[in-house]
């Protein structure tokens, strides 16, 4: 729903786009809806919260020199995807960090939860394990969980085709599965 | 623990928030960064303009003094006596062509038709 009615917003800004000020407010209006969704798309490939900022930089910086070129605003939200994972994964291979583990999310990661030390425990689990996984799979697993996008859509902005994207997915949550249950039963 | 589950879980887990401040660093960067388009947007526009200018300016210097070399050219065709003269205002002339009217001219000249009779030519 949000989605749509910050389409509509940007479409009338986009309207007038050649107004620098209606501009700066098209560049906030994205921020606003898209930011921690880029963020957190960012952050779950290069696993670096400065990658990630660095990442959204240079998106909205492309955005502000390129923002005649969008068109249709109905397609900003996969521009905006599409951009960021391009532009992570070329700080992955910038850093050469893609087989590094770094354990930035144990320390940086919010804790969301919560008193009981189990859930804790589990959620430094669950954050380890998905950390582990190839960023091929965090990433799809970060657009089906978080963005509830369909395989189809998955595919499309991750440039796969469907199979490939539901098989990592599947190879994800196998992986997370079984470093939960161990866990699990070493306990 | 089924799919759903572990979604759950991993939304409870790791939920990543955009360190404080970043909106405004983000928006200021892309704001300095457009700027910097939008003047080198305004100096190249300035200079293009600057250019077309100029070329207006040389194309029509170039035509006036085309003009003016056209318009000698017909003064000398009708003031000048002799036929050789229009051949040489009239049509493009090889460099053979151009040596004997130069020479016709010379030995006119020599032979006084000019009103130049008894001066030598050096």
């Amino acid at each position: 729903m949000r989605d749509v009615q910050a389409a509509a917003t940007i479409k009338s800004v986009c309207i007038v786009r050649d107004d620098e000020r209606a501009c700066e407010g098209f560049l906030e209006d994205l921020y606003d809806t898209y930011a921690r969704s880029l963020f957190r798309y960012a952050y779950a490939i290069t696993r670096s919260a400065e990658d990630a900022e660095d990442v959204l930089q240079e998106v909205f910086a492309k955005i502000a020199r390129e923002r005649r070129r969008l068109i249709s605003p109905e397609a900003i939200k996969a521009y905006l995807f599409t951009a960021v994972r391009n532009s992570s994964y070329s700080i992955l291979r910038t850093k050469h960090r893609r087989d590094r583990f770094t354990d930035e999310w144990a320390n940086e990661a919010k804790w969301i939860d919560d008193d009981a030390a189990d859930a804790v425990i589990q959620s430094h689990v669950m954050r380890s394990a998905f950390a582990g996984l190839p960023p091929e799979q965090r990433e799809v697993l970060v657009l089906k969980v978080y963005e509830e996008m369909s395989f189809k859509e998955i595919a499309e902005a991750v440039g796969s085709s469907i199979n490939t994207v539901a098989s990592r997915y599947r190879y994800a949550i196998a992986k997370l599965r079984e470093i939960l249950q161990g866990d699990t039963h070493e306990r | 623990m089924n799919d759903k589950r572990i979604e759950d879980m991993l939304r409870k887990s790791w939920s990543p928030e955009p360190p404080e401040g970043m909106r405004d660093r983000v928006l200021r960067g892309s704001r300095q960064k457009n700027g910097d388009g939008c003047r080198r947007f305004q100096f190249t526009l300035t200079w293009r303009g600057a250019l077309v200018g100029l070329g207006l300016v040389l194309v029509f210097v170039a035509n006036t003094s085309d003009g003016t070399t056209q318009s000698r050219l017909t003064e000398m065709t009708h003031a000048g006596p002799t036929s050789s003269c229009a051949l040489v205002a009239q049509s493009p002339l090889t460099l053979g062509q151009w040596r004997r009217g130069v020479d016709e001219l010379l030995s006119r000249s020599g032979s006084g038709e000019f009103g130049m009779k008894g001066v030598d030519m050096p």
